[in-house]
């Protein structure tokens, strides 16, 4: 049915450099359940069931909106692994998990895991650094996240200060005056952010095509585009 | 037409750190007294990379924003 749990361990990234000797144990400790497509694994908010690793089939990891709307946050086939966070903090699980086909999973509960890891540092090196891994990836989405909002006000002020400019090009007035000017901590501090935010967000901006770095100026390309960024659409 | 823009430094803030000087790829900045001058106002091609390194804030690049004179032929509109 499925494959050797050694092999399938082997396949998980941060297992795949470990010894056979600690390999082994894990395997000796895992728990191979098989499910039926569409049932459910685990719910979000059990307490924690363990680390699972697909062995056959595909599962989906989920969360239920408040109006019950099933959000998939990813699938994962053979291999793959899931619950990895609350297997190492013992907290419930942090979505809940269901069979996209038939599928089997080895599960290694938390108390065992924790044996193994005391007793093998590099299995506890191997945690670690999966753990980091995820951390650095999660930072990231918390940065696009945090950008989001200061894109939408950045973009306002873009558009207020080209009204400006347009305005007082009609009145004549050709020559680029200083005072008309901004520079990227002017921008953070009307915004209320830091500059680095201001730059991260111009460059966006710009390899979205909706404005363009050009020497001093800030053209803006795609007025209704950068509207819709304003709006927060 | 217009005078060419250039970078803004503040003498006050610099401490003659270098930096900017080093991340200048035209080369247009260099020290001179112990402070970030544009020696080579010529070269100086606005790509900004000497604000973001300044360790105290003290170089800056003012923008002009503007709508596009020229829109794509693509766009609706303008008579
Ligand atoms: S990086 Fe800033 S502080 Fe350092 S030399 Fe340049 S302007 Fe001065």
């Amino acid at each position: 049915m499925s494959r050797a749990p050694l092999a399938l361990l082997r396949r998980v990234p941060y297992f795949a450099g470990l010894p056979d000797a600690i390999l082994t144990a894990l395997s000796a400790v895992a728990i191979e359940r098989s499910y039926r497509r569409g049932e459910m694994i685990f719910l979000e908010g059990e307490p924690c069931a363990g680390l699972y690793v697909v062995a056959a089939g595909e599962i989906k990891i989920f969360k239920l909106s408040p109006q019950g709307r099933e959000q998939i946050l990813h699938r994962l086939g053979v291999g793959g692994t899931f619950n990895d966070v609350a297997v190492l903090d013992g907290g419930p699980n942090p979505a809940s998990a269901g069979a996209v086909s038939d599928a089997s999973c080895l599960v290694i509960v938390r108390s065992d895991m924790r044996r193994l890891a005391e007793t093998h540092p590099q299995l506890a090196w191997a945690l670690i650094e999966s753990i980091a891994h995820r951390a650095r990836i999660l930072v990231g989405m918390v940065e696009d996240l945090a950008l989001r909002p200061v894109k939408a006000r950045l973009a306002k002020l873009l558009l207020a200060e080209a009204v400006q400019a347009a305005a007082s090009q009609d009145a004549g007035d050709d020559a680029i005056d200083r005072s008309q000017m901004v520079t990227q901590a002017d921008m953070a501090a009307r915004l209320g952010t830091v500059r680095e935010m201001v730059g991260r967000a111009l460059r966006e901006l710009s390899e979205d095509g909706l404005i363009a770095m050009d020497r001093h100026r800030i053209v803006i390309q795609d007025r209704e585009g950068l509207v819709a960024v304003a709006e927060g659409s | 037409m217009n005078p060419r823009m250039l970078p803004e430094i503040n003498e006050a803030l610099c401490t003659g750190c270098g930096e900017c000087v080093s991340v200048c790829v035209p080369h247009a900045l260099a020290l001179t007294a112990g402070k970030a001058v544009m020696a080579r106002p010529d070269l100086c091609a606005y790509g900004g990379s000497c604000e973001p390194i300044c360790p105290v804030g003290a170089i800056q690049l003012p923008y002009q924003v503007l709508f596009d004179p020229h829109p794509a032929v693509s766009e609706r509109g303008r008579a």
